[in-house]
Protein backbone atom coordinates (compact mmCIF):
# COMPACT_ATOMS: atom_id res chain seq x y z
CA UNK A 1 0.00 0.00 0.00
CA UNK A 2 1.73 3.54 -0.77
CA UNK A 3 1.70 5.88 1.84
CA UNK A 4 -1.22 8.04 0.31
CA UNK A 5 -3.36 5.20 0.45
CA UNK A 6 -2.34 4.72 3.97
CA UNK A 7 -2.42 7.55 5.13
CA UNK A 8 -5.69 8.39 3.66
CA UNK A 9 -7.26 5.66 5.19
CA UNK A 10 -5.98 6.79 8.56
CA UNK A 11 -7.91 10.05 7.98
CA UNK A 12 -11.18 7.88 7.95
CA UNK A 13 -10.76 5.76 10.53
CA UNK A 14 -11.35 7.77 13.20
CA UNK A 15 -14.35 9.18 10.69
CA UNK A 16 -15.82 5.72 10.63
CA UNK A 17 -15.53 4.83 14.23
CA UNK A 18 -17.52 8.60 15.19
CA UNK A 19 -19.83 7.83 12.25
CA UNK A 20 -20.95 4.36 13.86
CA UNK A 21 -20.82 5.33 17.86
CA UNK A 22 -22.64 8.86 16.85
CA UNK A 23 -26.33 6.76 16.99
CA UNK A 24 -25.44 5.66 20.97
CA UNK A 25 -24.21 9.39 21.86
CA UNK A 26 -26.84 11.46 23.82
CA UNK A 27 -28.58 8.91 25.85
CA UNK A 28 -26.70 6.34 27.94
CA UNK A 29 -28.46 7.34 31.55
CA UNK A 30 -31.29 6.10 33.41
CA UNK A 31 -34.25 8.91 34.10
CA UNK A 32 -32.74 11.54 31.61
CA UNK A 33 -34.11 10.88 27.92
CA UNK A 34 -32.40 13.30 25.16
CA UNK A 35 -31.63 15.44 28.43
CA UNK A 36 -35.13 15.23 29.85
CA UNK A 37 -36.29 14.00 33.26
CA UNK A 38 -38.29 11.05 32.93
CA UNK A 39 -39.30 8.25 34.81
CA UNK A 40 -36.86 5.11 35.36
CA UNK A 41 -39.03 3.02 33.70
CA UNK A 42 -40.18 5.40 30.65
CA UNK A 43 -37.25 4.63 28.64
CA UNK A 44 -38.67 0.88 28.25
CA UNK A 45 -42.23 2.17 26.98
CA UNK A 46 -43.12 1.75 23.02
CA UNK A 47 -42.83 6.06 22.56
CA UNK A 48 -39.56 6.15 24.03
CA UNK A 49 -38.50 3.41 22.06
CA UNK A 50 -39.87 4.75 18.86
CA UNK A 51 -37.95 8.59 19.42
CA UNK A 52 -34.89 6.64 20.12
CA UNK A 53 -35.35 4.39 17.05
CA UNK A 54 -35.89 7.63 14.46
CA UNK A 55 -33.04 9.32 16.38
CA UNK A 56 -30.43 6.21 15.73
CA UNK A 57 -31.96 5.97 12.05
CA UNK A 58 -31.83 9.09 11.24
CA UNK A 59 -28.30 10.00 12.80
CA UNK A 60 -26.51 7.00 11.65
CA UNK A 61 -27.79 7.76 7.62
CA UNK A 62 -27.03 11.32 7.67
CA UNK A 63 -23.33 10.26 9.56
CA UNK A 64 -22.89 7.79 6.52
CA UNK A 65 -23.83 10.40 3.69
CA UNK A 66 -21.41 12.74 4.82
CA UNK A 67 -18.49 10.09 5.84
CA UNK A 68 -19.11 8.97 2.21
CA UNK A 69 -18.60 12.34 0.91
CA UNK A 70 -15.38 12.76 3.03
CA UNK A 71 -13.81 9.85 1.66
CA UNK A 72 -14.64 10.54 -1.68
CA UNK A 73 -13.44 14.16 -1.23
CA UNK A 74 -10.20 12.57 0.68
CA UNK A 75 -9.43 10.25 -2.24
CA UNK A 76 -9.94 12.36 -5.68
CA UNK A 77 -7.86 15.21 -3.50
CA UNK A 78 -4.15 15.82 -4.16
CA UNK A 79 -2.26 13.98 -1.73
CA UNK A 80 -1.04 17.71 -0.39
CA UNK A 81 -4.07 19.80 -0.53
CA UNK A 82 -5.08 21.72 2.48
CA UNK A 83 -8.55 20.85 2.04
CA UNK A 84 -7.69 16.75 2.40
CA UNK A 85 -5.83 17.72 5.85
CA UNK A 86 -9.10 19.56 6.95
CA UNK A 87 -11.88 17.51 5.48
CA UNK A 88 -11.27 14.67 8.48
CA UNK A 89 -12.35 17.23 11.01
CA UNK A 90 -14.60 19.43 9.46
CA UNK A 91 -16.64 16.21 8.63
CA UNK A 92 -16.79 14.95 12.63
CA UNK A 93 -17.73 18.68 13.40
CA UNK A 94 -20.33 18.61 11.13
CA UNK A 95 -21.65 14.85 12.10
CA UNK A 96 -21.74 16.20 15.77
CA UNK A 97 -23.66 19.16 14.92
CA UNK A 98 -26.24 16.96 13.19
CA UNK A 99 -26.37 14.34 15.67
CA UNK A 100 -26.87 17.36 18.12
CA UNK A 101 -29.91 18.70 16.34
CA UNK A 102 -31.47 15.25 16.24
CA UNK A 103 -30.74 15.29 19.63
CA UNK A 104 -32.57 18.67 20.41
CA UNK A 105 -35.58 17.15 17.84
CA UNK A 106 -35.60 13.97 20.26
CA UNK A 107 -35.76 16.24 23.01
CA UNK A 108 -38.93 17.99 21.77
CA UNK A 109 -40.95 14.74 21.55
CA UNK A 110 -39.82 13.48 24.81
CA UNK A 111 -40.78 16.95 26.92
CA UNK A 112 -44.50 15.83 27.21
CA UNK A 113 -43.30 12.96 29.02
CA UNK A 114 -41.36 14.59 31.76
CA UNK A 115 -41.60 13.56 35.33
CA UNK A 116 -40.55 15.02 38.87
CA UNK A 117 -38.15 12.97 39.81
CA UNK A 118 -36.19 13.37 43.55
CA UNK A 119 -32.87 14.46 42.69
CA UNK A 120 -31.54 11.65 44.69
CA UNK A 121 -27.43 10.91 45.58
CA UNK A 122 -26.00 8.48 47.13
CA UNK A 123 -22.71 7.58 47.88
CA UNK A 124 -20.37 4.34 49.58
CA UNK A 125 -19.02 5.47 53.45
CA UNK A 126 -16.44 2.90 52.92
CA UNK A 127 -13.66 5.42 50.75
CA UNK A 128 -12.35 3.13 47.86
CA UNK A 129 -8.67 4.54 47.53
CA UNK A 130 -7.48 5.85 44.29
CA UNK A 131 -3.86 5.66 44.69
CA UNK A 132 -3.10 2.37 42.34
CA UNK A 133 -4.86 3.88 39.45
CA UNK A 134 -3.65 7.34 39.71
CA UNK A 135 -0.27 5.91 40.74
CA UNK A 136 -0.74 3.69 37.75
CA UNK A 137 -0.95 6.83 35.86
CA UNK A 138 1.83 8.62 36.77
CA UNK A 139 3.90 6.08 36.33
CA UNK A 140 3.55 6.21 32.53
CA UNK A 141 6.19 9.12 32.71
CA UNK A 142 8.91 6.75 33.58
CA UNK A 143 9.36 5.12 29.89
CA UNK A 144 9.44 8.69 28.86
CA UNK A 145 12.22 9.09 31.45
CA UNK A 146 13.85 6.52 30.41
CA UNK A 147 13.73 7.33 26.66
CA UNK A 148 15.54 10.67 27.77
CA UNK A 149 18.03 9.17 29.37
CA UNK A 150 18.54 6.80 26.70
CA UNK A 151 18.39 9.97 24.21
CA UNK A 152 21.07 11.74 26.17
CA UNK A 153 23.53 8.81 26.73
CA UNK A 154 23.57 8.26 22.89
CA UNK A 155 23.53 12.24 22.14
CA UNK A 156 26.62 11.16 20.23
CA UNK A 157 24.53 9.37 17.45
CA UNK A 158 22.09 11.32 17.24
CA UNK A 159 22.56 12.91 13.68
CA UNK A 160 23.39 16.77 13.49
CA UNK A 161 19.73 17.15 11.31
CA UNK A 162 16.65 14.45 10.98
CA UNK A 163 13.49 14.66 9.50
CA UNK A 164 10.91 15.47 11.96
CA UNK A 165 7.94 14.92 9.70
CA UNK A 166 6.36 13.73 6.53
CA UNK A 167 4.32 14.56 3.58
CA UNK A 168 1.27 12.48 2.86
CA UNK A 169 2.73 11.25 -0.32
CA UNK A 170 6.14 10.12 2.30
CA UNK A 171 8.28 13.18 1.41
CA UNK A 172 10.09 14.66 3.90
CA UNK A 173 9.17 18.35 4.68
CA UNK A 174 9.88 18.99 8.01
CA UNK A 175 13.76 18.96 9.77
CA UNK A 176 15.13 19.19 13.60
CA UNK A 177 18.54 20.01 14.51
CA UNK A 178 20.51 18.16 17.28
CA UNK A 179 19.33 20.78 20.21
CA UNK A 180 17.52 20.17 23.21
CA UNK A 181 14.06 21.29 22.07
CA UNK A 182 14.93 19.16 18.58
CA UNK A 183 15.15 16.02 20.87
CA UNK A 184 13.70 16.03 23.61
CA UNK A 185 10.82 18.46 22.61
CA UNK A 186 8.80 15.31 21.98
CA UNK A 187 9.55 13.50 25.24
CA UNK A 188 8.56 17.06 27.32
CA UNK A 189 5.41 17.17 24.90
CA UNK A 190 4.67 13.72 26.19
CA UNK A 191 5.34 14.63 29.68
CA UNK A 192 3.21 17.22 29.59
CA UNK A 193 0.49 15.30 28.16
CA UNK A 194 0.70 12.72 30.30
CA UNK A 195 0.69 15.02 33.86
CA UNK A 196 -2.57 16.29 31.94
CA UNK A 197 -3.99 12.68 32.10
CA UNK A 198 -2.82 12.23 35.73
CA UNK A 199 -4.08 15.78 37.12
CA UNK A 200 -7.14 15.02 34.92
CA UNK A 201 -7.97 11.29 36.69
CA UNK A 202 -7.11 12.98 40.17
CA UNK A 203 -9.76 15.73 39.87
CA UNK A 204 -12.27 13.14 38.26
CA UNK A 205 -11.76 10.96 41.08
CA UNK A 206 -11.56 13.67 43.76
CA UNK A 207 -13.90 16.65 42.51
CA UNK A 208 -17.36 17.61 43.97
CA UNK A 209 -19.94 15.62 42.83
CA UNK A 210 -22.50 12.81 42.14
CA UNK A 211 -21.64 9.25 40.30
CA UNK A 212 -18.33 8.88 42.70
CA UNK A 213 -17.89 5.24 42.17
CA UNK A 214 -18.56 5.79 38.83
CA UNK A 215 -15.63 8.10 37.90
CA UNK A 216 -13.01 6.52 40.05
CA UNK A 217 -13.86 3.12 37.47
CA UNK A 218 -13.01 5.84 34.65
CA UNK A 219 -9.28 5.79 36.12
CA UNK A 220 -8.21 2.76 35.05
CA UNK A 221 -8.71 3.61 30.93
CA UNK A 222 -7.58 7.02 31.78
CA UNK A 223 -4.26 4.93 32.74
CA UNK A 224 -4.41 2.87 29.72
CA UNK A 225 -4.40 6.02 27.86
CA UNK A 226 -1.57 7.54 29.24
CA UNK A 227 0.74 4.64 28.88
CA UNK A 228 -0.53 5.10 25.25
CA UNK A 229 0.36 7.96 25.38
CA UNK A 230 3.45 8.12 26.63
CA UNK A 231 4.31 5.01 23.97
CA UNK A 232 3.50 7.12 20.81
CA UNK A 233 5.52 9.99 22.08
CA UNK A 234 8.72 7.47 23.32
CA UNK A 235 8.57 6.25 19.31
CA UNK A 236 8.97 9.76 18.04
CA UNK A 237 11.54 10.50 20.91
CA UNK A 238 13.92 7.91 18.59
CA UNK A 239 12.79 8.59 15.87
CA UNK A 240 16.62 10.29 15.47
CA UNK A 241 18.26 7.11 16.88
CA UNK A 242 15.25 4.62 15.34
CA UNK A 243 15.95 6.09 11.42
CA UNK A 244 11.83 5.18 11.39
CA UNK A 245 10.53 5.47 7.65
CA UNK A 246 7.10 6.90 6.99
CA UNK A 247 5.81 3.35 6.33
CA UNK A 248 6.42 2.16 9.57
CA UNK A 249 5.71 5.27 11.43
CA UNK A 250 2.46 4.61 9.70
CA UNK A 251 1.73 1.52 10.56
CA UNK A 252 2.84 2.24 14.34
CA UNK A 253 -0.19 5.02 13.97
CA UNK A 254 -2.31 2.24 12.58
CA UNK A 255 -1.76 0.17 15.76
CA UNK A 256 -2.61 2.81 18.02
CA UNK A 257 -5.56 3.95 16.45
CA UNK A 258 -6.94 0.58 16.74
CA UNK A 259 -5.81 0.21 20.53
CA UNK A 260 -7.59 3.84 20.97
CA UNK A 261 -10.82 2.16 19.32
CA UNK A 262 -10.41 -1.08 21.43
CA UNK A 263 -10.25 1.34 24.28
CA UNK A 264 -12.96 3.53 23.24
CA UNK A 265 -15.34 0.43 22.06
CA UNK A 266 -14.47 -1.01 25.88
CA UNK A 267 -15.98 1.86 27.54
CA UNK A 268 -18.94 2.42 25.61
CA UNK A 269 -19.68 -1.12 26.43
CA UNK A 270 -19.16 -0.78 30.49
CA UNK A 271 -20.59 3.10 29.62
CA UNK A 272 -24.06 1.08 28.87
CA UNK A 273 -25.56 1.81 25.57
CA UNK A 274 -29.48 0.93 26.58
CA UNK A 275 -31.05 3.75 28.78
CA UNK A 276 -33.56 0.78 29.56
CA UNK A 277 -31.13 -1.44 31.39
CA UNK A 278 -29.14 0.63 33.34
CA UNK A 279 -28.91 0.76 36.57
CA UNK A 280 -29.54 3.59 39.30
CA UNK A 281 -25.47 3.65 39.11
CA UNK A 282 -25.68 6.18 36.23
CA UNK A 283 -29.05 8.07 37.17
CA UNK A 284 -28.73 11.38 36.87
CA UNK A 285 -29.03 14.03 40.38
CA UNK A 286 -29.35 17.52 38.05
CA UNK A 287 -32.30 19.66 37.68
CA UNK A 288 -33.23 20.00 34.03
CA UNK A 289 -33.42 23.90 34.80
CA UNK A 290 -29.91 23.91 35.12
CA UNK A 291 -29.51 22.48 31.89
CA UNK A 292 -28.89 25.23 28.87
CA UNK A 293 -29.32 24.13 25.62
CA UNK A 294 -28.56 20.37 27.10
CA UNK A 295 -25.37 21.06 27.30
CA UNK A 296 -24.54 23.52 29.39
CA UNK A 297 -24.81 23.15 33.11
CA UNK A 298 -25.20 26.36 35.23
CA UNK A 299 -26.66 25.51 38.86
CA UNK A 300 -25.68 27.65 41.87
CA UNK A 301 -27.46 25.89 43.72
CA UNK A 302 -25.96 23.00 43.53
CA UNK A 303 -22.70 22.45 45.04
CA UNK A 304 -21.42 19.60 42.13
CA UNK A 305 -18.30 20.88 40.36
CA UNK A 306 -18.64 17.51 38.38
CA UNK A 307 -22.21 16.41 36.84
CA UNK A 308 -22.68 13.81 34.31
CA UNK A 309 -23.27 15.03 30.82
CA UNK A 310 -26.77 14.66 29.09
CA UNK A 311 -25.54 14.87 25.48
CA UNK A 312 -22.36 13.01 25.26
CA UNK A 313 -20.42 10.54 27.72
CA UNK A 314 -18.38 11.13 30.60
CA UNK A 315 -18.82 14.41 32.81
CA UNK A 316 -19.15 18.18 32.40
CA UNK A 317 -19.00 21.32 34.71
CA UNK A 318 -21.17 23.00 36.52
CA UNK A 319 -19.65 26.37 35.39
CA UNK A 320 -21.25 28.14 38.59
CA UNK A 321 -18.30 26.85 40.26
CA UNK A 322 -15.59 28.88 40.14
CA UNK A 323 -13.00 25.66 40.81
CA UNK A 324 -14.69 24.60 37.41
CA UNK A 325 -13.51 27.94 35.81
CA UNK A 326 -9.83 27.45 37.13
CA UNK A 327 -9.65 24.13 35.92
CA UNK A 328 -10.67 24.68 32.53
CA UNK A 329 -8.46 27.54 32.51
CA UNK A 330 -5.59 25.15 33.29
CA UNK A 331 -6.53 22.29 30.52
CA UNK A 332 -6.69 25.42 28.08
CA UNK A 333 -3.10 26.51 29.69
CA UNK A 334 -1.92 23.11 28.73
CA UNK A 335 -2.92 22.67 25.29
CA UNK A 336 -1.45 26.16 24.70
CA UNK A 337 1.64 24.76 26.12
CA UNK A 338 2.03 21.87 24.20
CA UNK A 339 1.31 24.03 21.45
CA UNK A 340 4.24 26.35 21.39
CA UNK A 341 5.97 23.15 22.37
CA UNK A 342 5.41 21.60 19.14
CA UNK A 343 6.58 24.69 17.44
CA UNK B 1 -4.56 -37.53 20.98
CA UNK B 2 -2.91 -34.83 22.79
CA UNK B 3 -3.50 -33.93 26.44
CA UNK B 4 -3.76 -30.20 27.80
CA UNK B 5 -0.34 -29.37 28.92
CA UNK B 6 -0.53 -28.62 32.54
CA UNK B 7 0.60 -25.51 34.34
CA UNK B 8 3.84 -26.43 34.92
CA UNK B 9 4.70 -26.81 31.54
CA UNK B 10 4.12 -22.73 30.71
CA UNK B 11 7.45 -21.31 29.91
CA UNK B 12 9.33 -19.90 32.89
CA UNK B 13 9.39 -16.28 31.79
CA UNK B 14 5.57 -15.79 31.46
CA UNK B 15 5.14 -16.53 35.05
CA UNK B 16 6.64 -13.18 36.90
CA UNK B 17 4.40 -11.05 34.17
CA UNK B 18 0.95 -12.95 35.25
CA UNK B 19 2.18 -12.88 38.79
CA UNK B 20 2.19 -8.86 38.78
CA UNK B 21 -0.91 -9.10 36.33
CA UNK B 22 -2.84 -10.80 39.13
CA UNK B 23 -1.68 -8.82 42.38
CA UNK B 24 -2.47 -5.24 39.72
CA UNK B 25 -6.00 -6.89 39.30
CA UNK B 26 -6.60 -8.35 42.95
CA UNK B 27 -4.80 -5.04 44.42
CA UNK B 28 -7.41 -3.05 43.02
CA UNK B 29 -10.13 -5.72 43.24
CA UNK B 30 -9.89 -6.15 46.25
CA UNK B 31 -10.59 -2.04 47.04
CA UNK B 32 -12.75 -2.42 45.44
CA UNK B 33 -14.98 -5.14 47.39
CA UNK B 34 -15.23 -3.49 50.31
CA UNK B 35 -18.56 -3.81 51.94
CA UNK B 36 -21.07 -1.58 50.50
CA UNK B 37 -22.13 0.98 52.89
CA UNK B 38 -24.67 3.46 51.18
CA UNK B 39 -25.97 6.83 52.53
CA UNK B 40 -28.90 8.81 50.09
CA UNK B 41 -29.64 11.88 50.15
CA UNK B 42 -32.55 13.61 47.95
CA UNK B 43 -31.89 17.18 46.87
CA UNK B 44 -35.11 18.63 47.04
CA UNK B 45 -37.07 16.79 49.70
CA UNK B 46 -38.41 19.07 52.42
CA UNK B 47 -36.34 17.73 54.74
CA UNK B 48 -32.70 19.84 54.92
CA UNK B 49 -29.72 17.58 53.29
CA UNK B 50 -27.67 17.90 57.03
CA UNK B 51 -30.57 16.69 58.88
CA UNK B 52 -31.10 13.60 56.29
CA UNK B 53 -27.34 12.57 56.12
CA UNK B 54 -27.29 12.66 60.36
CA UNK B 55 -30.49 10.43 59.83
CA UNK B 56 -28.61 7.78 57.36
CA UNK B 57 -26.05 7.87 59.71
CA UNK B 58 -27.65 7.53 62.66
CA UNK B 59 -30.04 4.31 61.28
CA UNK B 60 -26.68 2.84 60.31
CA UNK B 61 -25.45 3.04 64.14
CA UNK B 62 -28.63 2.04 65.85
CA UNK B 63 -29.10 -0.96 62.80
CA UNK B 64 -25.15 -1.99 63.79
CA UNK B 65 -24.10 -1.70 60.41
CA UNK B 66 -21.57 0.85 61.64
CA UNK B 67 -19.85 -0.15 64.07
CA UNK B 68 -18.00 1.39 66.82
CA UNK B 69 -14.63 2.29 66.14
CA UNK B 70 -15.27 2.41 62.38
CA UNK B 71 -14.01 5.69 60.67
CA UNK B 72 -16.18 7.73 58.51
CA UNK B 73 -15.30 9.97 55.24
CA UNK B 74 -13.54 13.08 55.99
CA UNK B 75 -16.50 16.24 55.94
CA UNK B 76 -14.71 17.07 52.47
CA UNK B 77 -14.46 13.33 50.89
CA UNK B 78 -17.94 12.66 51.93
CA UNK B 79 -19.43 16.09 50.74
CA UNK B 80 -17.80 15.62 47.09
CA UNK B 81 -18.99 11.92 47.03
CA UNK B 82 -22.42 13.28 47.50
CA UNK B 83 -22.34 16.18 45.55
CA UNK B 84 -23.18 18.48 48.42
CA UNK B 85 -21.51 21.40 50.14
CA UNK B 86 -19.38 20.65 52.99
CA UNK B 87 -21.01 22.62 55.59
CA UNK B 88 -24.00 20.22 55.00
CA UNK B 89 -21.59 16.99 56.02
CA UNK B 90 -20.18 19.18 58.82
CA UNK B 91 -23.48 20.51 59.92
CA UNK B 92 -24.27 16.91 59.87
CA UNK B 93 -21.49 15.01 61.62
CA UNK B 94 -21.93 18.19 64.28
CA UNK B 95 -25.64 16.72 65.15
CA UNK B 96 -24.10 13.60 65.55
CA UNK B 97 -21.16 14.36 67.68
CA UNK B 98 -23.51 16.11 70.03
CA UNK B 99 -26.06 13.17 70.14
CA UNK B 100 -22.71 11.20 71.51
CA UNK B 101 -22.38 8.79 68.04
CA UNK B 102 -19.38 10.35 66.88
CA UNK B 103 -15.92 11.63 67.77
CA UNK B 104 -14.62 14.34 65.14
CA UNK B 105 -11.25 14.02 64.63
CA UNK B 106 -10.56 17.46 62.24
CA UNK B 107 -8.90 16.31 59.18
CA UNK B 108 -8.86 12.73 60.14
CA UNK B 109 -12.50 12.37 59.89
CA UNK B 110 -14.97 10.90 62.08
CA UNK B 111 -15.21 7.53 64.65
CA UNK B 112 -18.26 6.09 65.55
CA UNK B 113 -18.44 5.85 69.73
CA UNK B 114 -19.78 2.94 71.61
CA UNK B 115 -23.37 4.31 72.54
CA UNK B 116 -24.59 1.18 72.80
CA UNK B 117 -26.79 2.13 75.95
CA UNK B 118 -29.37 4.81 75.22
CA UNK B 119 -28.54 7.71 77.77
CA UNK B 120 -31.48 8.40 79.77
CA UNK B 121 -33.30 11.31 77.78
CA UNK B 122 -34.37 14.39 79.56
CA UNK B 123 -37.53 15.52 79.61
CA UNK B 124 -37.06 18.61 76.74
CA UNK B 125 -35.85 15.97 74.37
CA UNK B 126 -38.71 13.61 74.91
CA UNK B 127 -40.84 16.69 74.23
CA UNK B 128 -39.19 17.36 71.18
CA UNK B 129 -39.27 13.79 69.71
CA UNK B 130 -42.87 13.76 71.00
CA UNK B 131 -43.73 16.40 68.91
CA UNK B 132 -41.61 15.53 66.02
CA UNK B 133 -43.50 11.81 66.10
CA UNK B 134 -46.99 13.43 65.81
CA UNK B 135 -46.14 15.95 63.30
CA UNK B 136 -44.63 13.04 61.12
CA UNK B 137 -47.71 11.10 61.57
CA UNK B 138 -49.89 13.95 60.40
CA UNK B 139 -47.86 14.33 57.41
CA UNK B 140 -48.23 10.08 56.60
CA UNK B 141 -51.73 10.60 56.87
CA UNK B 142 -52.20 13.56 54.87
CA UNK B 143 -50.56 11.63 52.13
CA UNK B 144 -53.35 9.00 52.49
CA UNK B 145 -51.64 6.49 55.19
CA UNK B 146 -53.84 4.34 57.10
CA UNK B 147 -53.14 4.67 61.10
CA UNK B 148 -52.37 0.62 60.58
CA UNK B 149 -50.26 0.91 58.01
CA UNK B 150 -47.56 3.75 60.04
CA UNK B 151 -48.63 1.35 63.11
CA UNK B 152 -46.97 -1.33 61.52
CA UNK B 153 -44.27 -0.02 59.91
CA UNK B 154 -43.26 1.65 63.21
CA UNK B 155 -43.63 -1.59 64.84
CA UNK B 156 -41.27 -3.35 61.95
CA UNK B 157 -38.83 -0.76 62.23
CA UNK B 158 -38.36 -0.44 65.97
CA UNK B 159 -37.70 -4.26 65.77
CA UNK B 160 -35.54 -4.07 62.68
CA UNK B 161 -33.74 -1.38 63.90
CA UNK B 162 -33.25 -0.36 60.08
CA UNK B 163 -34.62 2.93 58.23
Amino acid sequence: MNPVTAAHLLALLPLAFITLSLPWLGQSRSGVLFGVTVSLDFACTPQARSVLRSYRRSVFLIALVLFAIAAAILWLSPANSPAAALVPGFTILLELLVAYLFWRRGAAAIRPHSAAIPLERHTDLVPVSTALPLLATAGSLLPLAATALLLHLRWNQIPLRFVRHWNASGVANGWATRSFSGVFGPILAGAMTVLLLTLGSFFISHANGPQMSQRRRALVPMAALAWLVAGLFCVLGLRPLLHLTPSTLLLIAAVYLFLVFGLSLWLLRRGGLAPCSSTSESYDSTPDSGWYAGIFYYNPADAAVLVPKRFGWGWTFNFARPSAWIYLGAILLFALSLTVLFK
Amino acid sequence: MQLPSSPSEKPESETPLLLLQFCILYAYNIQNMAPSLQIRVVLDSPTPVYRQVADALRSLCVGGRLAPGTKLPTVRQLAASLGIHFNTVAEAYRVLSDEGWLLIEGRRGATILDRQLPRKPNATAQAAASSRLRHLIAELQAKGLSPDWIRHETKAALESKLP
